[in-house]
């Protein structure tokens, strides 16, 4: 129990400086339909270089041509012997409904040491899944584990192998999601990232803990992680609607790591009710017994 | 030796009078603060940086903070008032002091979910309109059903009197659960911006005119809630129900109208103690019952505050903006609401113990 304090006065400490619910995914990027990169920068200029990172989000203006270089639109001027990193709307895939099998361009002004430059680009769009297969999936697991915890007399030992299922689906798509931002700094976008959910690990890690020991209360603990798992994942679940995704790994990992924390998140926390239900009814003739 | 089961009636552990510790209520108290500090301070720099796009910023520590420090101190308290072995039942059967601030976090965090959700789907808002999403109504219910927290457990103490250390609690407690409102209200409140009629000849009903009389309305009944829920457990304590009404309405100035001129929310927060003085002066010089009393302060108190400010308003700017019609009807009508507001809420029978 106390280990499970000192775990959860870490936790505070962690929230207490980073991040929350509002935290938007990894670096800020979304699941797209929609690939964006340059094609062309008209006339080339020695030491000018513009290329799309983050599967065009974002593009990456390093400047070693000796003078200034200024973005037009934006109003962002690169010194000399340094780069910039920024999102713009223009060339951006997000919020952009391009079908599969399209293209749309788009071009960006600069001036570099009074030459006008202009980045020639493409959005490119790819094919979306379809969904149906990964939410029948979700709703599957989330129906299973209530269904199978019916059936077992320590329906307990079942939560928690299961709960801690989610939290290990919930962290590594957390940090496939971090692994997949190139402009921001790993250990800051993985707080981000992770968000409430640094919360919701220890109470499933420390709750399975204590619960494997004989304590069933840390199973109330492994079911409010769960709930939270999935609660949180639930941004995420864009990824079975959408064909790029920022997850640095095959788009079907990432569905099916969504699959796990949702389903197996929300079935943990639905079987809960019974099982702690069925152990505290379990235990209550013990109290007559006497000491 | 004793077994692992210390309390295995669930109903029988929560519902004997739970009385919870000073400690208890003002850790909750510190800590439900600090969540609706973070909001307000969210709020006020949302309102006044231009292009505030990233999610690190020092008033979003404090909101998350706030959040997580609300948890804990939840989970803190209802530890030692759960069975050894506790169940979902007993988290449902927990006394409501603890179980609307429980609520409250559970909305809280849903509602923080549903956001990420909601902005991957639909964008990241950035005008007035954020105030209405699904989402942040989620997070906003949560943060006043925690910051009630401390109050519901005071009246979890016998007695009508409040000890001086209780009023404060009390009323900070009311305050900080109703601030979240008034903010989430801009849209309609008679308190976060400049606030006469807009001048037009023939006002409209269905026009920025009459909007601007439901803010009135609006902003009536908001102020008046509080004041009435603890009327009805307490004896108000002297000042609190002036400090519940002049401290929304200068802090609602400072996070939204602070370019404007002091006059509108000055004026409310001036003639509020007026009031408070003039009903308590009558209370001892004309015995009424009770129900006559509140009712009085319902009729009373809105048409003279409100009253006040449209004065003041055309001594500073030489016109209400209104015609006769307006003002007379505007001031009665807000008179009506506060006396239906004291006769709904006097009326709420309080929940018996089960």
């Amino acid at each position: 129990m106390r280990r499970l304090v000192v775990l959860l006065a870490v936790v505070a400490g962690l929230l207490l400086g980073t991040a929350g619910p509002a935290a938007a995914h990894a670096g800020g990027l979304v699941a797209t339909n929609a690939r964006s990169q340059v094609v062309t920068i008209t006339p080339s200029v020695p030491g000018l270089a513009v290329v799309a990172i983050e599967d065009g989000a974002k593009l990456r203006l390093t400047n070693h041509t000796g003078g200034p270089v200024t973005i037009r639109g934006i109003d962002r001027t690169v010194p000399a012997g340094t780069s910039l990193t920024w999102a713009d709307s223009r060339f951006a895939p997000e919020g952009k409904n391009i079908t599969f099998g399209r293209t749309a361009d788009w071009a960006l002004d600069l001036d570099a040491g009074g030459t006008a430059v202009t980045v020639s680009g493409v959005l490119t769009g790819e094919r979306p899944p379809n969904p149906l297969p990964w939410w029948a999936l979700a709703i599957v697991s989330a129906v299973a584990v209530p269904v199978i915890a019916r059936r077992l007399h320590r329906a307990d030992l079942l939560l928690a192998a299961t709960g801690a299922i989610a939290m290990a689906a919930s962290i590594t798509h957390v940090l496939g999601s971090t692994l997949a931002v190139e402009s921001a700094p790993p250990a800051g976008t993985f707080l981000s990232a992770a968000g409430i959910n640094l919360l919701a690990w220890p109470l499933i890690l420390g709750g399975a803990t204590v619960a494997l020991r004989g304590r069933p209360a840390g199973l109330l603990a492994v079911c409010a992680g769960a709930a939270l798992t999935a609660v949180f994942v639930l941004p995420d679940v864009t990824s079975f609607h959408r064909a790029v995704l920022p997850f640095a790994g095959p788009p079907a990992v990432e569905r099916a790591l969504v699959v796990l924390a949702l389903g197996l998140g929300a079935g943990v926390a639905v079987a809960g009710a019974s099982v702690l239900r069925r152990l505290a009814q379990r235990a209550a003739p013990a109290v007559e017994v006497p000491a | 030796m004793t077994t692992s089961v210390e309390r295995p009636q669930v109903a029988g552990a929560v519902t004997t009078g739970p009385v919870f510790t000073a400690r208890e209520r003002w850790v909750l108290l510190v800590a439900s603060a600090w969540l609706v500090i973070g909001l307000q301070l969210d709020a006020y720099a949302h309102a006044t940086t231009p292009e505030l796009e990233t999610f690190w910023t020092p008033w979003h520590g404090v909101l998350y903070s706030g959040i997580a420090a609300s948890g804990f101190t939840l989970l803190w308290i209802m530890k030692s008032r759960l069975p050894a072995i506790p169940t979902y039942q007993s988290l449902l059967a927990l006394p409501n002091a603890l179980r609307i601030p429980l609520a409250g976090m559970a909305s809280l965090l849903v509602g923080g979910g549903m956001d990420t959700l909601w902005h991957n789907i639909f964008g990241i808002e950035k005008n007035l309109e954020i105030f209405v999403s699904p989402s942040h109504e989620l997070i906003i219910l949560g943060m006043v059903l925690v910051a009630m927290g401390p109050a519901l457990m005071t009246a979890t103490l016998p007695g009508r009197v409040l000890s001086i250390g209780g009023a404060w609690l009390v009323g900070i407690s009311a305050l900080f659960a109703v601030l979240p409102l008034h903010i989430y209200s801009l849209h309609a409140t008679a308190l976060g911006f400049y606030h006469l009629g807009t001048g037009r000849a023939e006002p409209n009903v269905f026009s920025v005119d009459g909007q601007l009389v439901h803010g009135y309305l609006f902003s009536t009944v908001l102020l008046l809630v509080p004041i009435l829920m603890i009327g009805r457990r307490w004896r108000l304590p002297i000042g609190l129900p002036t400090a519940l009404v002049s401290i929304p309405a200068l802090l609602m100035h400072l996070m939204f109208a602070s370019e404007g001129p002091w006059w509108p929310q000055l004026t409310v927060a001036i003639a509020v103690p007026v009031v408070e003085l003039l009903l308590r002066l009558g209370n001892t010089l004309v015995t009424l019952p009770v129900t006559a009393r509140w009712s009085t302060l319902g009729l009373v108190a809105p048409p003279i505050v409100w009253g006040a400010v449209l004065l003041v308003g055309k001594i500073q700017t030489g016109t209400v903006g209104w015609n006769i019609h307006i003002v007379s009807g505007l001031l009665t009508l807000t008179a009506l609401t506060g006396v239906a507001t004291v006769l709904v809420v006097r009326s709420i029978q309080r929940l018996q113990s089960e």
